[in-house]
């Protein structure tokens, strides 16, 4: 996973263009999946531009989390919440960083929302309230009338 | 020595030291306490060596609580319902003994300390000696493989044993046809406990066979061993001399049934890397000659701080997921579509690159066997349908609490914070179990508490050393017995219980 990011980004990052790649990275086809899965790229802003496709997997529960919290349903918002949840962490208040490190708090958070059962259903998958916005998050920037 | 009560002649009589009704694991491990022994026992068992349909038919009976088949979840020949036995053992826990002031009518009249040694015994009974039950560093040792410390202290590792299973008639049948003071009565029925003064003292056993034969055993004491079910039909059955039924002076026998609801499927869990779920969590692991598996259970610290009950989990490995290949049912396609969504969270790259380049994960059923709280409105009386003996079947009303379903749906939200704090994978629940018990809930065929142990006769049908309240020679073997079930399956609890009554019986009399 490290090495997926350093290998994109590489460098210093601001704390948005890191949860941008983020992004970008989930939207990436898994293991195998090839163009198959593939949504069309047409109306993706430009951080996403370089992506292929991605799994309708990601699209799938970030619909799902969406239709359940339709108040979430703003890009800039949701990115700012994650962010939010990022900037509590000891460390994690920087706006730069290692895309290394800020994966790594990312991580934490999820680990720490699990941790303290601050998850949510989302079609019957338990799933921690950041992991889960994340993937609302790649459904929201895939939206063509955003 | 074998005998078959039907090629007896009509209303033959038995003398002996010690009656035992029932020859399945409790009876046969109690019967197997006197061999060599100068005290002379009979065990009476309704079938034979092998299983009948008349004979199984006789366990029949009616359900009017949760869906329960009665008849389904025992067997009635020698070696009783260690014929269909998983094999799964392990002690109850400490705290399933103790008084817990949120758990209405529990607690046991002793520790568990008291049981050690004869669950030390019971091993060696069931074959699985020496067990490791809570010993994480040697299974750490044989498995070679770490085991995650929990990260939520809401739960911790314990490891169940798995019998071969032991069939208690095939295994020890010939050791008791051979012995010299233990008679097996094979297909004798008991149709009566008959009790003199009042109900006070039992003079003597009315056997019947199917065939209609009618016998009698006279006896210094008597044990009945039937099953946690048939324990509590047999007493109220035998009201001669106590028209509530033997022992049911304060309308106990019968009362309190006790399951443990098994949540199969109540969940699914999916990983990408299975390192990240050590091997003993997933499959039966083969060491020093009996295998074992880890499951996941509540801390003590946990059920205490929460007011829980107990709980066990299990896990077992289902399947594998690969990209080219299509999910073949619902499900699969939304355990392949977390896998892929999650992939950046449950695997590193560098584990990724040594896997197939298709495989996205695998996926694991989990299995959940709870406690449930002794219940009086959840019991066996007798229905008015009677069996091909002319006896009353037993008419099981088994209730489930909101209590036991609220415990449950904490401890499943304990396993989702364990499993995704230490990233082994995600959680599938379908939620079945949010608003109420659905309308079907599995059982483990584990009958407990229908004449449960108090020291106070207003309060257990039996008394610490398992005889009945208000009947001097009259004691129960068996999960019966057990005023709280815990979440370990009975059986090396209800063995290791009949040892103990067996040192007990054997200072009684002499």
């Amino acid at each position: 996973m490290n090495g997926h990011v350093c290998s994109i980004t590489g460098g210093t990052v601001s704390r948005r263009d890191f949860l941008l790649s983020l992004l970008s990275l989930l939207a990436a086809p898994a293991a195998g999946t090839g163009a198959a899965g593939a949504v069309p790229t047409h109306d993706l802003p430009p951080w996403l531009a370089a992506i292929s496709g991605r799994p309708e997997a990601v699209l799938r529960f970030g619909a799902a989390y969406l239709q359940l919290y339709p108040e979430e349903r703003d890009r800039e918002a949701i990115i700012a919440a994650i962010e939010s949840r990022m900037a509590d962490l000891p460390g994690g208040g920087a706006t730069a960083g290692c895309t290394v490190d800020q994966l790594l708090i990312l991580q934490r958070v999820v680990r720490g929302e699990y941790l303290r059962g601050e998850f949510v259903r989302i079609a019957g998958w338990s799933l921690s309230r950041t992991e889960a916005r994340i993937y609302a998050a790649v459904a929201l920037w895939s939206a063509p009338d955003q | 020595m074998f005998i078959d009560a039907r090629s007896l002649p009509d209303l033959s009589r038995f003398e002996t030291d010690v009656a035992i009704i029932g020859g399945g694991p409790a009876g046969i491990s109690l019967a197997r306490t006197f061999d060599g022994a100068s005290t002379r026992v009979c065990l009476i068992e309704s079938g034979g060596l092998q299983p009948e349909a008349r004979t199984q038919a006789l366990y029949d009976g009616e359900s009017v609580g949760i869906a329960y088949p009665v008849i389904a979840h025992r067997l009635r020949f020698l070696g009783g319902s260690s014929n269909h036995w998983g094999g799964f053992c392990r002690p109850l826990d400490a705290i399933d003994f103790e008084q817990r002031d949120w758990v209405p009518h529990s607690g046991w009249p002793f520790g568990r300390e008291t049981l050690l040694p004869y669950y030390e015994r019971a091993c060696d009974l069931v074959e699985i000696a020496p067990p490791r039950f809570d010993d994480k560093a040697y299974w750490e040792r044989v498995t070679g493989e770490p085991l995650p410390d929990s990260v939520t202290g809401r739960m911790q590792v314990r490891f169940v044993h798995f019998s071969p299973p032991t069939h208690f008639g095939e295994r020890y049948g010939s050791e008791l046809g051979a012995s010299k003071n233990i008679d097996v009565l094979l297909n004798a029925n008991v149709v009566n406990i008959a009790a003199v003064g009042g109900g006070r003292h039992v003079e003597h056993l009315q056997l019947q066979t199917l065939s209609g034969l009618r016998h009698r055993v006279s006896a210094r004491v008597y044990v009945l061993a039937t099953g946690g079910l048939e324990n509590a039909r047999m007493m109220l059955l035998s009201n001669d001399s106590m028209p509530a039924g033997l022992g049911n002076q304060h309308d106990l026998v019968g009362r309190f049934f006790m399951e443990h609801p098994h949540l199969s499927g109540f969940a699914e869990l999916v990983v990408a890397d299975i390192l990240r779920l050590p091997g003993i969590y997933r499959t039966r692991v083969f060491a020093d000659g009996r295998y074992a598996t880890a499951a996941f259970n509540p801390s003590e610290s946990f059920l205490r701080d929460r007011h829980l009950l107990n709980c066990t989990f299990m896990a077992g490995q289902a399947g594998d997921y690969h990209s080219n290949v299509a999910p073949n049912w619902e499900r699969a396609g939304s355990h392949k579509a977390m896998l892929e969504a999650a992939r950046r969270f449950l695997i590193d790259d560098r584990r990724a690159a040594i896997l197939p380049p298709t495989l996205l994960g695998h996926w694991l059923g989990l299995g959940c066997a709870c406690e449930q709280v002794p219940n009086p409105d959840s019991r066996v009386t007798l229905s008015p349908q009677r069996d091909a003996l002319g006896l009353q079947k037993l008419r099981l009303d088994w209730r489930l609490t909101e209590q036991d379903r609220l415990s449950a749906l904490e401890h499943m939200r304990s396993l989702v914070m364990e499993i995704g704090a230490l990233d082994i994978g995600r959680v599938f629940n379908g939620g079945e179990y949010d608003d109420a018990w659905p309308e079907i809930v599995g059982g483990g065929s584990h009958h407990m508490g229908t004449t449960r142990m108090h020291d106070d006769p207003r309060q257990g049908v039996v008394d610490p050393n398992c005889k009945v309240h208000g009947v001097d020679n009259l004691f129960v073997a068996g999960s019966s017995v057990f005023p709280t079930g815990g979440a370990s399956n009975p059986t090396l609890t209800l063995v290791a219980l009949a040892l103990r009554l067996g040192d007990h019986l054997k200072s009684l009399l002499g």
